[in-house]
């Protein structure tokens, strides 16, 4: 036993020390070794830039809600389209109250929430240094902007209109501050939410650079336009005129439907090159949820805003071809059937032509501003043989035309819900119809479906109040 | 050299033609010289070995000279002969479960018959191989099954997992089901001894010839493999460590032997498989007039309209839907447009199917292999080839060459070197029927592929007028021809396996066995498609392309002519390292054995990225570049797009782990037996810090001989152990991260670097465990007349990972989080019998029976009451909820049709047809509210199989039966949404609700349009009713197989063995309890196909 012992001892001792080396040392180095050669955990500034500039997968694409398109009145479902629509859509269409779950608009917006609350904390372990300066600002300004920008998505969707006289006490959205997902969800007031919405905006505003290099990141252009929508929602008009004329003083530039670089031909399907000049920032609607409602081959324009547009309108044919009887919409600055939700100067345009109308009471000024802002956007939409420009001196009739060539315009970009709700709060009446099988289905100025319905499981899981 | 020059001087006088006795005359001669120096002038000595009992020649016992340490065997008629150097000599004689016996050679010529008698306890004396060390069946507490050869051959086919269907006992192949919606819902084919995890992986540990294997199981040759050995519980598989959780398929090929003579192994068969008949597909039992009568009724309702409005993308219409159109807007009168259809009511494309693309299957697959052995060496040459015509025309085929070599080069010190090499290559067939007749996104039955003359018919895929207008014939024919496009756009795929491997074997002095093995593998795998220029997907992209030009502005063609091959290439490499240390000591009475060893291991896919080829000319070879990077607008519909086909980055993925195992073994009196295993594993994947990814497993076991008791004396059963044993096993799921890891590329439009949070962190994330107790009885009757095992085994998963549902307004890409959320526990027995019926000197009949009973259960899930019972009304994926089996049917609770032929179900106990409020109770109340009944287990809970083996003289016969009972399955019936949405019919349409007073006698719901107020729901509702839930059970005659042994006495002298077998296989189902007549493994699709194959393996 004494020689086995002894014969046995070193090997054991040399097998025993290699299998510790391999452990102890040189196995933490072995076992740290990627497991995938493209993933990373994303720390340094570099890396939230590009997490912010995931423009298809998290920030822009297929992210704005789909709801608010689907329950508003520029477009109707025809009878046997409607027969082969699945339940949820089929009760969405007509305002009724349906239990849905992940995934949709909720899901959708949170997400680049998330991104940009991920890269607010880390960021915030990052020195600003003059060697990061710009760095360290475009990607703060970047997140807060992405933040606002679908904070108010979100307040458009699922709270009611701001209301200076109930907003601290109407229920907003869910102001997501943090990426740790132990942290409750809590629904904040409309009030909040709008304030959060301005804070942050101001931010990237202040820290990003006047135009981007791609309209997929936000600008200090967009964060004006940004709050220049914000402020048209919450009907604080002059504050709307300022932020969209401070937005339209760095860039202006329109498509001129009569000719344009940025133009096909009107007739093709379309037309409108993206990312064109008149994109300040781009995103685009989402398509999942309710937007199997909207889709262009399925929806069908409403005939009486069609017959809106004169003979001379280029956008008649830029923005529809004829389908059936009906018309659909082909005109997004998608270049594609998916709808176009970011903001244009044409929009600005509008903004302002709008706020400055409001404004007309005191100072005529302010309605020849209105004019000549209306005037200069129809100049580039009518044909420009026999376009008779814009006149009157009436405010009333004046905002009139505005909102009606806002609907014009800017059809099928999820802005007309907000529109309804806040033209509703200042006694304008507007009542939904859809008609469908012989029977009408209406939604009254103030429905509280208005506020549309949250996602089922969230109301289960975090116990927030249901609208 | 004796024997040698008079089996050539057989040969010479024998009738054989010139070429043929030529060719045996070198081969024989080669043989000789390579022997030459071990065959020296020798004294010949013959003799006979026969069994003490039966009298009967035993085969295959081993002889060994004592003087010259030279090995051979009996032939099949227990006869030897041996060349011995020296007289006097002995012979020692040993086989399989025979008492080892001695003959002293005194003469030459002497005969020397010797009688051999079983021993009793000895149970099989085959060695186990558990990939870490080989051990005595009897010194095993854990449980195993072993497959040897013989078993192995009795199924045909190229894949060797496929031939442990029907002859493993607690393994089951799942048919049809799929992991959990989180794991993917990856396949789950094998089970061994049903679940351990219910969202982590699912599929057993395979192990070839000691280490894992990565690569493509179908490379491995059926004919190399020598045994298999399954691993079942954790006594057995924790050796294995984190991902042996499912159990371990460990594969052993055959080597050759020290002192051997040259051993030539030849096999060659031939397997034919019968074509599917597309007449079985529920889809082919409506008649086509009723499917024309169903398109024609849907026009007139307008459902048509929007794909008929529809200018933008220009959807396809079927072509009675286009005669419809016609006759409406005028361009064809009504009459004309009545006989167009009504000549379409009577074709039917089945037949024309069946004639252009099917085909019996053919299988070629030929072996052959060379092995021999020396006092110091010993080695193996294989090499075998395999052709595939399958039943669609698609086309594979594999070889393989092996070499094994094991060189002693000190007493003390051995060294084997091994190399593996396969090659293979396939190519597409056609397209399946389903496939082929689906057009404009609905079943065409009436769709046919060749004109009478056999011209092939062309299918528009965009709106027939646009085709026909666009582009006034400067654009390439935009028709699709199925009958020819399938030869002219063939994916190839090819691949090359290459498994090197050196195991250094030093044996200090006796008991101490220190080893270092080293394996490196890598398979590269191309994908290449190459649609050429005529086929549709090259006419369509050429077209679609195309920039019209107008007046002076030529057209411009951004995709030039010409075939466009796409190709990628993937490639497997890894490589293991092994240091392990055997002690083997007995003290008297006392046995250990021990072994130790640490493991590195290394595996790593990549893919070498992907690119695409425009203009591709194989002769001269030439090509043609394309602009990538610019968008286009394209033709149909005016989108712009990118040309496809963008050059792609690879991508790589890491597996690293480091492994430290132990096992050891201790016998007192060769009655109690202990053993224990433990094992840690590391790996790459857990990011944080290396203490969490330590993951430690261990085992315990115990075994007790009783029949080796001196109190021990039942005469009936002379041999009995009990065993018994405890341990843990894990699994790891290699996509599960507790970090927050974002994945890096570009974005296409901005060409911006990019990164994407794919997991959100989660760092509560850990390993799954599984814990196992085994119990089990060997025993063996008087004379093994009866001998089997029954085990019982209970399994408990713990840690396992799960969905949780959770506020996604943190972070909204997921729906759910996956976390260490649920616990499983599963149970069963598995009984294998092995009984000897009747043994006689012409006839024998032996039967195996084996019977498995299985069960598994969800005992928590995010909570002790958590339920998803939306997810729970399909059956053939994991759906978890506490209480119930893994897999498992539930339906809505059936109230039969209401007078209007619409299906009722039961919501707050009335019977109603609020469906929409009957899918929502179920979330709300699961079963308990009467809305629906929970079925049972979609899984069999007892399965197994009966195998027969009877012998007469040369002939052996044997078949195998498998059963599956205990289980339900779901089968499909008529449905209005999919006849209106897809055209998908059902024979079940015919026994529909048509007038009051039918639902007395039929449970099929009126067919409705989509204006039915609740239309999805209905249909969703009579899907998932109970009454489609069926038993399952039934007996499967799986094979059958005979073979005569062609080893006659007058070849003997050069044959070894010699067989002609024929197999048939998949004989269908010979009792089943479902009256409908279905397959409860396949209902809604193709069975597998009957399968002949003949054969023959010899070896001399």
């Amino acid at each position: 036993m004494k020689i086995t012992n002894k014969r046995f001892t070193p090997v054991a001792v040399w097998l025993f020390a290699v299998a510790m080396i391999v452990v102890s040392g040189g196995c933490k180095k072995y076992l740290d070794y990627p497991f995938r050669n493209n993933l990373q955990i994303p720390t340094d500034l570099g890396d939230l830039q590009e997490l912010l500039d995931d423009a298809n997968g998290a920030m822009n694409d297929s992210r704005t809600p789909s709801f608010v398109e689907s329950s508003a009145d520029d477009y109707f479902c025809l009878p046997e389209r409607y027969a082969a629509l699945n339940d949820w859509d089929k009760q969405a269409y007509i305002w009724q109250s349906y239990d849905y779950r992940y995934p949709n608009d909720w899901s959708l917006c949170y997400y680049p929430i998330y991104v940009a609350n991920y890269c607010l904390e880390t960021s915030k372990n990052i020195q600003r240094t003059s060697g990061n300066a710009s760095a360290w600002d475009h990607v703060n300004g970047s997140a807060y902007f992405f933040r606002a920008y679908y904070f108010l998505m979100l307040a458009w969707t699922y709270a009611h209109a701001y209301d200076p006289a109930s907003a601290a006490n109407d229920k907003g959205i869910v102001l997501r501050l943090t990426s740790n997902y132990n942290d409750p969800s809590i629904r904040s007031s409309v009030s909040e939410s709008y304030q959060q919405i301005i804070k942050d905006a101001r931010l990237a505003a202040a820290m990003l650079p006047d135009l981007p290099i791609h309209s997929y990141r936000p600008s200090k252009t967009a964060a004006y336009g940004l709050l220049a929508r914000t402020y048209l929602s919450m009907r604080v008009y002059d504050s709307a005129w300022h932020y969209a004329d401070l937005a339209l003083a760095i860039k202006s530039d329109l498509i001129n439907y009569n000719g344009d670089p940025d133009l096909g031909t009107l007739t093709i399907n379309y037309p409108f090159k993206r990312f064109n000049k008149e994109t300040i920032f781009y995103t685009e609607m989402n398509i999942t949820g309710t937007s199997s409602l909207i889709l262009a081959s399925r929806a069908r324009v409403d005939s009486l805003l069609m017959s809106s547009y004169e003979v001379n309108d280029l956008r008649r044919t830029a923005y529809f071809t004829k389908s059936g009887n009906y018309y659909q919409f082909k005109g997004s600055y998608t270049q594609a059937s998916r709808n176009f939700t970011g903001i244009t100067t044409a929009e600005l345009l509008l903004i302002r032509a709008e706020c400055a109308a409001r404004n007309g009471d005191d100072n005529a000024a302010n309605l020849d501003k209105a004019l000549t802002d209306l005037n200069g956007l129809l100049v580039k939409r009518y044909r420009a043989a026999d376009f008779q420009p814009v006149t009157g001196n009436s405010k009333e009739a004046i905002i009139e035309r505005v909102l009606m060539e806002r609907r014009k315009e800017l059809l099928f970009r999820g802005l007309r819900w907000m529109d309804i709700k806040r033209l509703n709060k200042e006694g304008r009446n507007i009542v939904l119809k859809r008609l469908l099988n012989e029977v009408v289905y209406t939604l009254e100025p103030h429905a509280s479906y208005y506020a549309l319905p949250i996602p089922k499981d969230i109301i289960e899981i975090t116990g927030i109040p249901q609208n | 050299m004796k024997w040698s020059a008079g089996a050539i001087s057989k040969q010479i006088i024998s009738p054989d033609t010139n070429s043929n006795h030529m060719i045996k005359h070198t081969f024989i001669g080669i043989i000789c010289l390579l022997f030459a120096g071990v065959l020296m002038a020798q004294t010949s000595i013959s003799g006979k070995i026969i069994h003490g009992e039966t009298k009967r020649p035993v085969t295959g016992a081993s002889i060994q000279s004592k003087n010259s340490g030279i090995v051979i065997q009996t032939n099949t008629e227990g006869n030897f002969a041996v060349h011995l150097m020296q007289l006097p000599d002995t012979l020692y004689i040993t086989h399989v479960g025979f008492s080892a016996a001695a003959i002293l050679v005194t003469s030459a010529s002497t005969f020397y018959k010797t009688e051999l008698f079983p021993d009793e306890n000895e149970m099989e004396q085959v060695l186990v191989n558990t990939g870490y060390q080989k051990i005595k069946p009897n010194e095993i507490n854990g449980s195993v099954t072993v497959i040897d050869n013989k078993l192995l051959n009795q199924q045909t086919g190229t894949n060797i997992l496929q031939r442990l269907n029907g002859v493993t006992n607690g393994l089951l192949f799942n048919i049809g089901k799929r992991g959990s919606s989180t794991s993917g819902g990856l396949p789950n084919d094998i089970s061994i001894r049903g679940l351990s995890t219910i969202n982590g992986p699912l599929n057993p540990l395979i192990i070839l010839d000691d280490f894992p294997y990565e690569g493509d199981i179908n490379n491995i040759n059926p004919d190399e493999v020598d045994n298999i050995t399954i691993l079942k519980d954790a006594a057995a598989a924790s050796i294995w460590g984190a991902r042996a959780g499912n159990g371990v398929i460990v594969i052993t090929t055959k080597k050759g032997k020290l002192n051997q003579p040259l051993k030539v192994s030849i096999n060659s068969n031939l397997i034919v498989t019968e074509q599917p008949d597309p007449h079985s597909l529920l889809r082919t039992q409506m008649s086509t007039a009723d499917y024309i009568e169903i398109e024609k009724f849907l026009f007139s309702k307008g459902y048509f309209n929007t794909a008929i409005d529809n200018t933008v993308s220009r959807p396809a219409l079927t072509p009675v839907v286009l005669i419809l159109q016609q006759m409406k807007t005028g361009k064809i009168s009504e009459a004309e447009g009545n006989r167009q259809i009504e000549l379409l009511k009577t074709q039917n494309g089945i037949r024309q199917f069946d004639n252009l693309f099917l085909r019996d299957g053919v299988t070629q697959q030929y072996s052959l292999s060379l092995s021999g052995g020396s006092s110091y060496m010993s080695w193996l040459l294989s090499g075998n080839h395999n052709q595939v015509t399958s039943t669609d025309l698609s086309t594979s085929n594999r070889s393989n060459a092996r070499f094994e070599n094991t060189l002693k080069i000190l007493k003390n010190l051995s060294v084997s070197l091994g190399g593996f090499y396969t090659n293979s290559a396939s190519k597409t067939g056609a397209p399946d029927y389903i496939t082929l007749t689906t057009q404009a996104g609905r079943y065409v039955p009436y769709q046919t592929f060749a004109n009478d003359d056999g011209s092939a018919i062309g299918i528009a895929r965009y709106r027939k007028e646009y085709l026909d207008t666009v582009g006034n014939g400067r654009l390439l024919n935009w028709l699709y021809y199925p009958a020819e496009d399938f030869k002219l756009d063939i994916t190839r795929q090819h691949l090359q396996e290459l498994i090197g491997r050196a195991t250094i074997n030093w044996s200090p002095f006796k008991g101490l066995n220190a080893s270092a093995m080293y394996q490196y593998q890598k398979q590269w795998t191309s994908t290449e498609r190459r649609a050429g220029e005529e086929s549709y997907y090259t006419r369509d992209l050429v077209n679609r392309f195309t920039t019209l030009g107008s007046g002076t502005v030529a057209d411009v063609y951004n995709i030039p002519r010409g075939a466009i091959r796409s190709q990628s290439i993937t490639n497997l490499v890894s490589y293991n390292l092994r240091g392990q240390l055997d002690y083997k000591k007995n003290f008297g009475q006392h046995d250990l054995s021990v072994i130790a060893g640490a493991e590195l291991r290394q595996a790593e896919t990549s893919n070498a990225g992907n690119f695409t080829v425009y203009g591709y000319k194989e002769d001269p070879l030439s090509m043609s570049s394309v602009n990538y990077s610019t968008t286009y607008r394209t033709l149909v519909d005016g989108s712009v797009q990118r040309i496809p086909g963008t050059p792609g980055i690879g991508s790589r993925t890491t597996n690293r782990f480091v492994s430290l195992f132990s096992n050891a073994l201790y016998s007192f009196k060769g009655r109690y037996h202990v053993s224990a295993s433990w094992r840690r594993d590391a790996s790459n994947v857990f990011g944080a810090n290396t203490n969490d990814k330590w993951n430690p497993l261990w085992s315990v076991g115990g075994g007790w001989n009783i029949s080796k008791e001196n109190f021990y004396h039942w005469q009936a059963i002379p041999s009995i152990k009990l065993r018994a044993s405890l341990g843990y096993s894990g699994n790891i799921d290699l996509r599960k991260t507790p970090l927050p890891i974002s994945v890096s590329f570009s974005n296409s439009i901005t060409n911006l670097p990019i990164q994407r949070i794919n997991e959100l962190n989660n760092p509560d994330l850990r390993w799954e465990k599984s814990r196992q107790i085994n119990i089990g009885v060997d025993f063996s009757t008087k004379g093994k007349v009866v001998n089997g095992s029954i085990e019982y085994y209970n399994k408990k998963g713990t840690d396992l990972y799960g969905n949780t549902l959770y506020d996604y307004t943190t972070w909204g890409n997921r729906g759910t989080l996956v976390t260490n959320t649920a616990n499983m526990r599963g149970g069963g027995v598995d009984v294998n019998l092995t009984s000897r019926n009747i043994i006689r000197d012409n006839f024998s009949w032996h039967s195996t029976l084996i019977y498995n009973y299985n069960t598994s259960k969800t005992t928590r899930y995010l909570s002790d009451d958590a339920k998803e019972f939306n997810m729970l009304l399909d059956g053939n994926s994991i759906t978890p909820v506490v209480g119930e089996p893994l897999y498992s049917i539930t339906a809505y609770k059936w109230g039969g049709l209401n007078s209007q032929g619409d299906p009722q179900g039961y919501f707050e106990g009335q019977l109603s047809t609020d469906y929409n409020a009957i899918g929502n109770a179920i979330n709300v109340s699961g079963t308990a509210g009467g809305t629906l009944v929970f079925i049972g287990t979609s899984v069999p809970t007892s399965f197994g199989s009966v195998i027969n083996e009877l012998r007469w003289k040369k002939l052996t016969l044997s078949f195998n039966l498998m059963y599956k009972l205990g289980f339900y399955f779901r089968r499909a019936s008529f449905s209005s949404g999919d006849l209106n949405g897809a055209g998908i019919g059902h024979p079940d349409y015919y026994k529909r609700w048509q007038q009051a007073g039918d639902e007395l006698h039929t449970n099929v719901p009126a067919y409705v349009y989509s204006d039915y107020p609740q239309y999805v729901g209905r249909d969703g509702f009579y899907r998932y009713a109970s009454v489609h839930a069926l038993k399952g059970d039934h007996i499967r005659f799986h094979y059958l197989n005979i073979a005569y042994d062609m080893a006659s006495r007058k070849a003997k002298r050069f044959l070894q063995s010699g067989q002609v077998y024929g197999n048939l296989a998949n004989l269908g189902i010979i009792w089943r309890t479902n009256k409908e007549g279905l397959d409860p493994d396949y209902p809604n699709t193709y069975a597998p196909a009957r399968q002949v194959t003949l054969g023959f393996r010899c070896s001399f």
